[in-house]
Parts: structure tokens; sequence; C-alpha cells
């Protein structure tokens, strides 16, 4: 239920699920004592809030101090995930970087990815034109889609054919004269220079423009004739009426369910053109709709933010001190998804593809693990509250306290037997006994191997 | 604290004396070595030391898996890397994956064999000497006198003492070498006499005064053995230019202060009451055998001659630390470069005769 001044558990739960990184039920309670529109804006007004300091981060990860090794820009990722009171920004810079996917496989460059990276971060919720804009100039996007070598005289499309198709509008919504128009446009834009590492280290790599390997004849765009450059490709993708469809598809996808729905898409593509092209209203729109309100547990979990939801529930790695943020990097690669580096240009594929044999193992490892880690100061405090239900808790009490305080989270009828005849239907446990942490504890690793407990 | 004090200009802990005693000349760049490798280079280079042997150690801390290896690289200015060496415990060097010593951050050297590193995780002291060998370790958990949280900055002091900083409990400590616990002094804030995450730490071999590089307040504190706070440098230049997270402090034969400006990309110069004589930015030379992997890597060969701006290949990045030999050297810990770079003082020691009487001398307050 949701009232002018104070909103359901369940429904802020499902929101901090998909607009953040999920949360425990201590912090779920808290965010509840406000209306469901301000919790909303909280989330969308992203200035209302600082980004985390990063300088501890960077003293206590002394081994990424020369940017160079190639998790180091997704384990300052997860850093941010974890503490960030922006988490909003985060889950748009990685929808994004889904969408535009560059992969340092072959950029090859850690700097350039942190460079990429935090372009996506700094734009991600801002105007798609700029971002459109910002895009095509980022010196990893330029080596990722080999734009470099997209000369005047000599036209590599790779980067014109994939803005169309995987940037804006999709495919069937453009002719090869748009695709060979916009390579034309962007030919001569590039970096000043790649970037050898030996023996010195880094340097660093900007966008350029070289007026004299430009194509500077006339092009045809949509029905236009004139000289282009890139940006004004960019300014008339940005108008098209696939272009609204196709930000709107990304960011429902992302953000309420994996298959779009027509009516819906059609309302947030008119808000992209009402707005003229900023994301942030349109998040603010969709997360105020009731198809996002009512699309609970309809999404399998992506394994960057599996990993940062169980840190946010543990408790963990709130001190840059702590060790093992590089952990969690590397259990994200082995559930199928490692930060700054997607397999193909289209990206993961997401959905019930996140979940085959070998990466739900991991996943459910990964949690079982970190749940039973009774000295995590967050898995302490779920069971103090469940100490606090009362001197005894049957079963079926425990595995529904549980799962609330999981995140507010829901099991099918046919899991919840499951577990309940592992745990014993009759069993009764004294939360003041010593071995209570460790049953809790077991309860939580119970869920958490649950397929329920993979959907967000 | 006001923003003005805060902002004040450093505080001189001593008057300036009756005539000048020192002429500084200025520093010739001598030389640069090191390059990006992991058996005859650095990787993860954190500081440097001088046994007396007549080599550099040079602290790497190499992250392999999840944990850190710790290597010393044992070189010259001659860009000679003829051996590492690993700690070592009773016989048997650490393992890749297995390893005792894990998070390696800061080392000194008494000058006689034995060397010293703070171990950040481990929250320990270190002793081996100059073959690997272990000799013994030390270090309590704890925020307490005599307790360490995430020791960072360790320097051998002249009374054959070691000064330790405890980043985490924003202490500097005095222990023997073997870990007896003498005294110590800080607590957190951004007052004068405070600190907050503390990193480098250096004793002024004139007075015995402890120079700590106070990181996070973006200073550097002198401090009497017993924890009076005496100066605090704060300022560079006439332009109220300020440091950026400065790591590591040394103090010469002189009573000049060279600290590494970790954040602004640079080491600084000031005189023994504090007030900056100089910067430097890096003014590093490809080493011939970098020079010789570039000829073996074509590719890269290619590359280079597209290099923009290569001036910025001599500059510091992220410069971590900062050591002094007898010979008034410089040696700059030039971090995400992977290399050392060193400087040398030039300088007149002024005799009294050599200066004319102090009435004719300019107020040093005009200074």
């Amino acid at each position: 239920m949701t009232t002018a001044t104070r909103t359901d558990v369940s429904l802020v739960a499902h929101l901090m699920r998909r607009a953040a990184f999920g949360a425990p039920a201590w912090q779920l309670e808290q965010l509840a004592e406000t209306s469901y529109e301000e919790l909303v804006e909280n989330l969308v007004a992203i200035d209302r809030h600082e980004r985390p300091v990063e300088d501890l981060f960077d003293r206590f990860h002394l081994d990424f101090a020369d940017e160079e090794r190639g998790n180091a820009s997704g384990v300052r990722w997860f850093y941010r995930m974890v503490n960030t009171a922006r988490p909003l920004e985060e889950n748009v810079a990685l929808m994004w970087h889904n969408r535009f996917a560059t992969a340092a496989s072959k950029v090859n460059n850690s700097r350039a990815m942190a460079v990429h990276m935090n372009m996506l971060r700094d734009n991600g919720m801002g105007n798609y034109r700029t971002l459109l804009q910002k895009l095509s100039r980022d010196p990893a996007m330029i080596w990722w889609l080999d734009q470099q070598t997209n000369h005047g005289e000599a036209v590599n499309e790779n980067y014109g054919r994939e803005l169309l198709e995987l940037f804006s509008m999709g495919r069937g919504n453009y002719s090869e004269t748009e695709v060979r128009s916009a390579a034309e446009a962007f030919s001569g834009w590039t970096i000043d220079q790649t970037i050898p590492r030996y023996p010195n280290g880094w340097y660093d790599t900007n966008f350029v423009y070289r007026e004299d390997d430009h194509y500077h004849a006339d092009k045809e765009f949509f029905g236009e004739k004139g000289n282009f450059n890139g940006d004004d490709i960019i300014d008339r993708i940005v108008t098209q009426p696939a272009t609204g469809r196709f930000v709107a598809t990304t960011l429902y996808r992302f953000f309420v369910a994996d298959k779009p729905d027509g009516e819906a898409i059609e309302e947030l593509s008119d808000v992209y053109f009402r707005s003229n092209y900023e994301i942030s209203e349109m998040l603010r729109a969709l997360f105020l709709s009731d198809r996002f309100k009512n699309a609970r547990f309809e999404t399998v979990r992506w394994p960057a933010k599996h990993v940062a939801y169980l840190m946010k529930l543990t408790g963990e790695h709130t001190d840059p001190y702590q060790p093992g943020l590089t952990v969690l990097e590397a259990k994200s690669l082995a559930m199928g998804q490692q930060l700054l580096n997607p397999p193909t240009v289209e990206g993961w594929h997401t959905g019930r593809e996140w979940i085959d044999s070998a990466f739900l193992i991991e996943r459910v490892n990964f949690a079982a693990d970190r749940l039973a880690n009774l000295e995590a100061p967050g898995v302490q405090k779920m069971v103090e509250r469940l100490r606090e239900r009362g001197p005894s808790l049957s079963a079926e009490e425990l595995l529904d306290a549980a799962l609330y305080e999981l995140g507010c989270l829901e099991m099918r009828d046919v899991i919840r037997d499951t577990v309940l005849e592992e745990v014993g239907e009759d069993r009764v446990f004294d939360t003041a006994s010593a071995g209570f942490g460790r049953e809790a504890t077991t309860m939580f690793q119970f869920i958490s191997s649950s397929p329920d407990f993979q959907l967000a | 604290m006001t923003t003005a004090e805060k902002n004040a200009p450093g505080t001189e802990s001593a008057p300036a004396a009756e005539y000048p005693t020192l002429l500084r000349m200025g520093h010739r760049f001598e030389t640069s070595f090191g390059q990006r490798l992991i058996i005859d280079g650095l990787y993860g280079g954190m500081d440097l030391a001088f046994p007396g042997d007549g080599w550099i150690y040079v602290l790497n801390r190499y992250r392999t898996a999840d944990y850190p290896l710790v290597r010393f690289a044992v070189c010259n200015i001659n860009d000679e890397f003829p051996r590492n060496i690993v700690p070592t415990i009773d016989g048997k060097p650490q393992e890749y994956g297995n390893e005792t010593y894990k998070s390696a951050l800061m080392c000194d050297s008494d000058g006689d064999g034995t060397l010293f590193f703070t171990e950040e995780h481990a929250n320990k002291v270190v002793a081996l000497d100059t073959e690997g060998n272990v000799l013994f370790d030390w270090g309590e958990t704890g925020d307490g006198p005599g307790q360490l949280n995430a020791p960072a900055g360790i320097t051998y002091a002249p009374d054959g003492t070691l000064w330790v900083v405890s980043t985490r409990s924003h202490r500097v400590q005095n222990f023997s070498t073997n870990g007896e616990y003498i005294g110590g002094f800080g607590e957190f804030g951004s007052h004068h006499g405070q600190l907050d995450h503390p990193w480098g730490v250096a004793v002024d071999p004139i007075d015995g005064s402890v120079l700590v590089a106070d990181w996070r307040n973006d200073r550097v504190q002198r401090f009497s053995p017993s924890g009076e706070h005496m100066m605090t440098i704060d300022k560079v230049g006439q332009h109220g230019d300020t440091m950026s997270r400065p790591s590591d402090v040394a103090v010469d034969a002189h009573g000049d202060i060279y600290v590494c400006d970790r954040g602004n990309d640079r080491v600084l110069q000031f005189n023994p009451r504090g007030l900056f004589i100089e910067s430097f930015v890096g003014d590093a030379v490809m080493t011939e055998r970098g020079a010789d992997k570039l000829m073996a890597n074509q590719d890269m060969l290619r590359w280079r001659d597209h290099i923009v701006d290569l001036d910025r290949e001599k500059r510091f990045w992220k410069p971590t630390a900062v050591k002094l030999d007898d010979e008034f050297r410089i040696y700059v810990l030039d971090q995400a470069r992977y290399r050392v770079q060193v400087y040398r003082k030039t300088f007149r020691v002024l005799q009294p005769d050599e200066v004319e009487p102090a009435e004719t001398y300019l107020d040093p307050k005009i200074n």
C-alpha cells in the first residue's frame, strides 16, 4: 500500500532491486517512511547526493596505481555500486555499458576503458544527444569499432553502421544510404595516438578530428542532403521515431521486463520526445508507472548486480581497506559478466541466459558463502533482527522472516515446500540459543540456493 | 579550526639563522632507472632502501591473484637489476598464492644489511637480510599505543630506532628494531598536530624531530619526538598552491625537506623552516634496456613514432616514495612509470667569514 507519506515495504524493495542494488529489510523499512514519489525522486535527482569519495579506495588499492591491470576499473565499479548514494547512476551506466558494449578484450587499454566507464557514468542519465556525441568521441569506442581507420578517402562503415543499428535505431529503420552517409560523416573522427605501454606505462589518448581526413562531399541522410559531419548525423538520429522507441526499449528491458510491452514503449518514447531526449525524465516516468510497480520478480538479476546485492545485504566492502574487492570482480566474471569486457558488440545475453548450469553454481555458491559469514556486519544485523521476533520460531516462521530480511523476497509454494522439507517442517528454533546464528544463516543459504533468489 | 587558520602559511618552527649557512644552487637530474618488468625491473613499486651493500632495494607489490607478492628488486642507478629477493622463512621463499606477507607497503634499512618493511594488512613490521631471509617480524593489531592498524611509512632513525606510521589509527610510533614500544603520538583530525591517514615518515638528522606526510590533510607536519607539534607545511610558493595527498617525506643533512606531492605528480623541496624552495616534476630519459625492449617489439616502436606528446614520458606519475643518500642524491620512486628518478643537490656550505656582517643582511622575514 502506498500513501502520500509511506510506502509499502515490498514496493520499496522492488524499486531498490531494480533502480539500486537491493537492500536488507532494515534499510527498506527506513526508506518506507517516505512516499514512493519522493523515493523515486531521490533516485532520479542524482545531484541531491554526492558521489562516493574514492581517495581511500586509491590509497588502499595501490596495486592499481598504474591503472593498467585489466580488472582495475571493474573492481572500482563494484566499490562504487556498493557505496554510492547514487545507485541509479551506476545502474544506468551498467545499462549503457551493455548497450554500447565496448570490451577490454579488444581495446586492451585499462586507462581508456576507465575513461569509457566514466563517460557512461557522467552522461548516462543526461541527454541522449549528448551521450551519443560523447560516445562518438570516446577513445575506447573509436578503437573498439575501428573508427581510427575511417578515412575520407577510404571509408570504414563499422561505426556508422553500429551507431544506427546498435546504438540508436535498430535494424529495419534505415537504409544502406544512411549507413554510408553516417560513416562518411564520421570520417576523420579518430584518436591522437595509440597507447604503447612499454617500457614506462600508459599515455593518455584523446579524441581528435582530422579535417584533412574527413569526407567533405555532400551526404544524404533521411532525405536531407548536405556536407554533414558527425554531430549533424547525431542531430538527425535523435529526432527519429525509431530512436525514441529504441531508447525506451533499452530502459524498459533493463528496469522492467525482458519482453517489451508495446504500449509502454510508446508512452516512454513519448516522454523521450517531450523532454527533448532527457534520460532522467524517462526514468522518472518509468518508475512511477504501474507497469513498473507490478513487474516484480520478472527478470533475472544480472551477475554484477547479484554480487553488489549480496554486498548490500552483508554490509561488506563499505570500508575500502577491506581486502577482497578483486574477488567480487572475479566472481561476477565466473557468473558470466566481466565488467568492461562484454563478449561481443551486442553485449551480454541477458534474461534467462544468465542462468546456465555453470553460472548458476557460481551464483549459488557465492551467495551461500557470503550469507553464511556470521562476521559480516549485515549478516549479524539480520540474525539479530530474527532473534528479536521472539524466543522461538517455527520453520515456516523462520523461512518467512528470513525472506523478509533478505530484502522482502517472495518464494513460490513449490520451492517453499522443498525448503521446509529440508529444514524440517516441524522444527522449532530457539532464537536465544548459541546455535541460532548458524541455523539462521543456513536458512539464508537455502533461500539463496533457490531459483527464486535469482530473480529481481 | 577556521578556514583562515587552516589556510595559514606554514608555521615556522625556528628563527632564521643570523646569516645564510647554505647556498642552494639547485638540483641536477642525474638519471632514471627501471622499467615495467616483473623479473628485472619494477612492477608495483612502493618504496626503496639502501642496506649498505652498494645496491638499491626497491620494494614491489605485484598483485598476482587476490593478494600481492612481496619482492625486492636489487638494482643500481646504472639500470642493472641482477637479482630479486623475496621474503624467505626458514629457508623457504614464500610461494605464489600462499604468501605469509601479502601487502608490503614501505621500507627502510639500518644501512648495515637489514631491511624493514611494513605489512599493511597483517599489521606487522618485517625484518629481513639482503638475501631475503626473514629475521623476525612483530606487530599487534589495534589502535592503542604500540599497536598497528595499517602500518605505512617506516624510517630507521639515527638513534637506531624505528618510527612507524599507523595509518588507520592516525598515529606515529617509535619502536626498537625488535618491536618494543618506546612512544608515539597522533590523533585523528585536521587541526595543527592532528593527523588524517598519515603515510610517510622521516626523522630530521639534525634535531631528531619527526616529519609526517599527513596524507589526507594535504600537508606535512613536524613533531618533536615526544609529539609536540612544531610546524605545518601546507603551502607551496608565493601563490598559495597546495599539496595534494602527499605520500612520503625525507630530510637531508642540511635539514631540507623533500615531499612526494603524489596527487600533484611532483616532488617539493622546503627549507628547514618550511619555506618552499623548488619543485621537481620529473626529467626521466628512457634507459638503454627500455630502448632494447622497444626494438624487440616493433609494433610498439612504430606506435611510439606517432606519440603526440613525449614530454609526458619524462614526468612523474604518482611519485610515491622519496629517499636520500649520503651524497645528496634524491631518489624518487615514480610508481606508475615503473622507475626511479634520481636528482642531485648542488650547494655550497657557507662559512661565517664568507658572509657579510649581519647588520647588512636582509630581514629574513622578508623571505
